[in-house]
């Protein structure tokens, strides 16, 4: 029933893009946020279009997991791009009807704005999909390790996330058997109005929150009883090291940056 | 009347890398009275056979029909789905009202009953499941223990008074006596009821004693479905696809093994109990 949330769902593989450094995806990343926010132009997105579209061939994922990941925003899509196109009232008028006032300049800015959305969703999925969560908290708490001088947490912060995100995919599970057994009860989420509905929650939320206390519990005993005692003297299983693909995936995104600098 | 399933298919995950078929081409019918066992490793597809019972998972393909109603069909379906009474496996993950009484009574509840039949039902499941209505009515559900959680919640069910009982292995990370407790109330319960059960469990010796019939199930198949007695008289079947055997017929292995002659067919333990006494000359 929940089987639709594939946010930050791990896509298994052994292309290029999987075995790049978590850190460097991370930072190429960062890097194409960034480039995205520079660009002013709408053609320069079917550029980074193109390139988007080079990499998730290269990291070997269907582009069907892609758009996958813009459905659950695709309102959130629908909504912005509507809006925009009214709000704007500057350039020529195309369409002058009623309440209705659309111009060039309108449609354009709106497309734009779609096109850095649908490009931001985009990139950062095909990165969730090819990390692991853990891999790339990992990567997170490396980058920041800087912080620590200044006595910012990194690794009590790193390992929150570490636990929250092993945990995501438990309690969707877990909500998921908890409805189920309610649905058997013949509890029914499905009709009434608004409060009917948020009522027909309670029998979800309580047992599941129950539930997760519970784990917290054992989870705390259980790093306990192996003296987990924080970051200070840690050492690790999987350590993370930078390998030449890594090197060539930088640079490639190094001269993808600059072109496009250079041409906007 | 019947629970019919005909050609169920099911896939989790469909389309995803991490597609899984958990039922392949299941057909089975299960009437009224009979008291079904399914047994199967885990991961073989039981919990998923018997959550499309009642409608809650929809086939991919395939038909699911209880007592003439179509599963598939949305309005209907609330119809079949008060016949089957469905309890999960840990059903006690499920309790969260203030109190037991409130608890049982979720599901009655939601049937939209007079509030006098709801009491009268709630007060006749707890004395179904054994648990004593004065202690227990106004306890808060997280106060009981594991075994009288699951009374509780199996209680919730049987106050719906379903047609056909079925149970995801009831007996689950329950201790020996706790066990034995689950296992005698259910059989009491199909007495007093006269309702179906499908039970699905681990353990042949309950399956054995309790069903008369049974199903194997492996890989999303089913792979065997008969009597007790014609199941284990194809043990060879049943050690092929790495499934234990029960005490009795381990029991009368070793006997015939140490050369005393035991029939075949004789492995049930009140069988083999009776056998044995019998040889020690203790019989009256
Ligand atoms: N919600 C789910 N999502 C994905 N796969 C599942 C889910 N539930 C069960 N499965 C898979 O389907 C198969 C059958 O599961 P299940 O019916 O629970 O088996 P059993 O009850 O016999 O142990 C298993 O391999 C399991 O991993
Ligand atoms: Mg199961």
């Amino acid at each position: 029933m929940l089987k639709d949330i594939t946010l930050g769902r791990y896509f298994p593989g052994d292309s290029v893009v999987h075995r790049l450094d978590p850190r460097t995806k991370l930072l190429i990343t960062i890097a194409y946020m960034v480039i995205l926010f520079l660009v002013d132009e709408l053609w320069v997105f079917a550029l980074i279009a193109v390139f988007m579209y080079l990499a998730t061939l290269a990291a070997q994922i269907p582009i069907r997991y892609i758009l996958h990941s813009l459905r659950p925003l695709r309102w959130i899509l629908i909504i912005m791009f509507v809006l925009n196109i009214f709000m704007i009232k500057t350039g020529r008028p195309l369409v002058d009807w009623w309440i209705f006032y659309i111009t060039d300049e309108s449609i354009l800015r709106a497309l734009f704005i779609i096109a850095r959305l649908v490009l931001l969703i985009a990139g950062t999925s095909l990165m969730t999909l090819t990390t692991t969560p853990i891999a790339l908290t990992d990567a997170i708490e490396s980058l920041m390790k800087p912080l620590k001088l200044v006595k910012f947490p990194v690794h009590e912060l790193a390992m929150m996330m570490t636990i929250a995100l092993r945990f995501i995919p438990t309690l969707l599970d877990e909500t998921d058997r908890i409805m189920k057994a309610q649905l058997a009860r013949g509890a029914d989420f499905e009709t009434g109005g608004l409060i009917k509905r948020a009522k027909a929650m309670i029998p979800i939320l309580i047992p599941l929150f129950v539930s997760a206390f519970k784990r917290a519990d054992e989870l705390a005993y259980a790093m306990d009883s192996r003296c987990y005692h924080g970051g200070i003297g840690r050492t690790r299983m999987k350590i993370m090291k930078y390998s030449r693909i890594d090197i060539y995936a930088g640079l490639v995104m190094v001269v993808f940056c600059v072109g496009i600098i250079l041409i906007s | 009347m019947a629970i019919e399933l005909m050609d169920v298919n099911y896939t989790y995950m469909e389309g995803t890398a991490f597609e899984h078929e958990a039922l392949r081409d299941v057909s089975l019918t299960i009437r009224e009275n009979e008291f079904v066992g399914i047994i199967g490793h885990t991961g073989s597809g039981k919990s998923t056979l018997v959550t499309h019972m009642n409608g809650i998972l929809q086939p991919l393909s395939g038909k699911v029909i209880v007592d003439g109603i179509d599963m598939s069909d949305k309005r209907s379906r609330k119809e079949g789905r008060a016949k089957v009474g469905l309890v999960f496996q840990y059903p006690e993950h499920q309790l969260f009202e203030e109190t037991v009484a409130k608890d049982v009574a979720f599901g009655v509840r939601n049937m939209g009953l007079p509030e006098e039949e709801i009491d009268e039902r709630v007060r006749e499941a707890f004395s179904l499941v054994g648990l004593d209505y004065e202690k227990f009515a106004e306890k808060s559900p997280f106060e009981l223990s594991g075994g009288e959680k699951r009374r509780a919640a199996l209680a919730g069910i049987i106050a719906m008074r379903p047609k056909y009982l079925v149970l995801d292995e009831p007996m689950a990370g329950l201790d020996p006596l706790g066990r034995k407790v689950i296992l005698d109330t259910i059989m009491k319960l199909k007495q007093a009821l006269g309702c179906a059960v499908i039970m699905v469990s681990h353990s042949m010796d309950d399956v054995l004693k309790a069903s008369t019939r049974i199903i194997v199930m492996n890989k999303g198949r089913i792979v065997m479905d008969g009597t007790p007695k014609e199941i284990f008289m194809n043990a060879e079947k049943l050690l092929e696809i790495n499934l234990g055997l029960p005490q009795g017929m381990i029991l009368a292995d070793e006997l015939r093994k140490r050369g005393i002659e035991v029939k075949k067919d004789v492995f049930m333990m009140d069988e083999l109990f009776e056998f044995i006494s019998r040889q020690l000359g203790l019989a009256n």
